[in-house]
């Protein structure tokens, strides 16, 4: 063990995997795993790795999952793997980050022509401010199949809400 | 090993007390990278645990003798946002650790920090 070993633990597939650190003084003192307190003692789902093995794209992190079984066909190679469910939950949290300051926008859009009796203004931010409803629901979040098309669907979607 | 029984102990001019003492010294502290999980430098950890975004636990090389210890924490993301270190209200502070959850302070979602401090002093 050194200071770039990492353990990735789950024990509760309804949660994200944790990835155990050890500290600078810890490695220091002991380069035995078993020498050193944290939540990797006690777990049944765990495995060692190196920090290779992590992931350093966070978008998705609360989707990571264990990938200890290299005899699954969907074993990715490295110690992560996407939950893609989970992943498409939080690029459509994401979206709803993005779409809030947009609504308020093109709220006051709608006001300022409602107020100046502009039908067709009204018309148009109404247009936009239900488009930007809908992103939540776009077929490209659902369509992704692995992490980097759901990041670059999460990410066309957010552009274009940003552009309404 | 030698020991020392004193009473008060003096800076070298033989004026101010020093007032440091295992009672108030920080038992644990760290400093550490929640987006990428470096540990810059610690005293008295052993290991932090990444818990998903924004929500890590410092688990101590000794535990204290109970939870009535003092935890601190701080954060920046050493960009223009803003953001906030607190500890976690369920099962956070525990003897032989403690969880912290960090999050943007306009939206209250958990995100991960560049950097997070954390100092604990107590009994051990």
């Amino acid at each position: 063990m050194d200071i770039n070993s990492r353990i990735v633990i789950q024990d509760d597939v309804n949660q994200p995997a944790k990835i155990v650190v050890p500290s600078p003084s810890a490695v220091a003192r002991t380069s035995d795993w078993n020498q050193i307190k944290g939540a990797h003692q006690g777990a049944v789902e765990k495995v060692e790795c190196t920090t290779a093995d992590i992931p350093s794209d966070r978008t998705f992190r609360n989707a990571w999952d264990i990938d200890k079984d290299a005899s699954d066909p969907t074993y990715s190679g490295k110690r992560i793997k996407l939950n893609l469910t989970k992943g498409q939950e939080i690029a459509k949290d994401k979206i709803r980050e993005t779409r809030a300051p947009v609504l308020s926008r093109l709220d006051v859009e709608y006001m300022q022509a409602d107020e100046a009796g502009n039908s067709a203004g009204k018309s148009a931010a109404a247009a936009k401010k239900q488009t930007a409803r809908d992103a939540t629901s776009d077929a490209r979040i659902t369509a992704a199949t692995n992490e980097v098309e759901l990041k670059s669907a999460m990410e066309a979607i957010q552009a274009e809400i940003e552009a309404l | 090993m030698s020991q020392l029984n004193v009473n008060a102990i003096y800076d070298a001019a033989g004026g101010d007390s020093v007032d440091v003492f295992s009672e108030n010294a920080a038992k644990v502290w760290i400093h550490f990278n929640g987006a990428t999980n470096a540990i810059q430098g610690d005293f008295g950890v052993d290991t932090i645990t990444d818990n998903g975004t924004g929500d890590y636990t410092v688990n101590f090389t000794t535990a204290f003798a109970d939870t009535s210890y003092a935890s601190f924490c701080m954060c920046t993301s050493g960009a223009a946002s803003d953001y906030v270190m607190n500890q976690r209200s369920a099962g956070g502070q525990v003897a032989g650790a403690n969880r912290f959850i960090t999050f943007a302070s306009t939206t209250g979602n958990l995100a991960d920090v560049s950097y997070a401090y954390v100092a604990c002093f107590g009994n051990q």
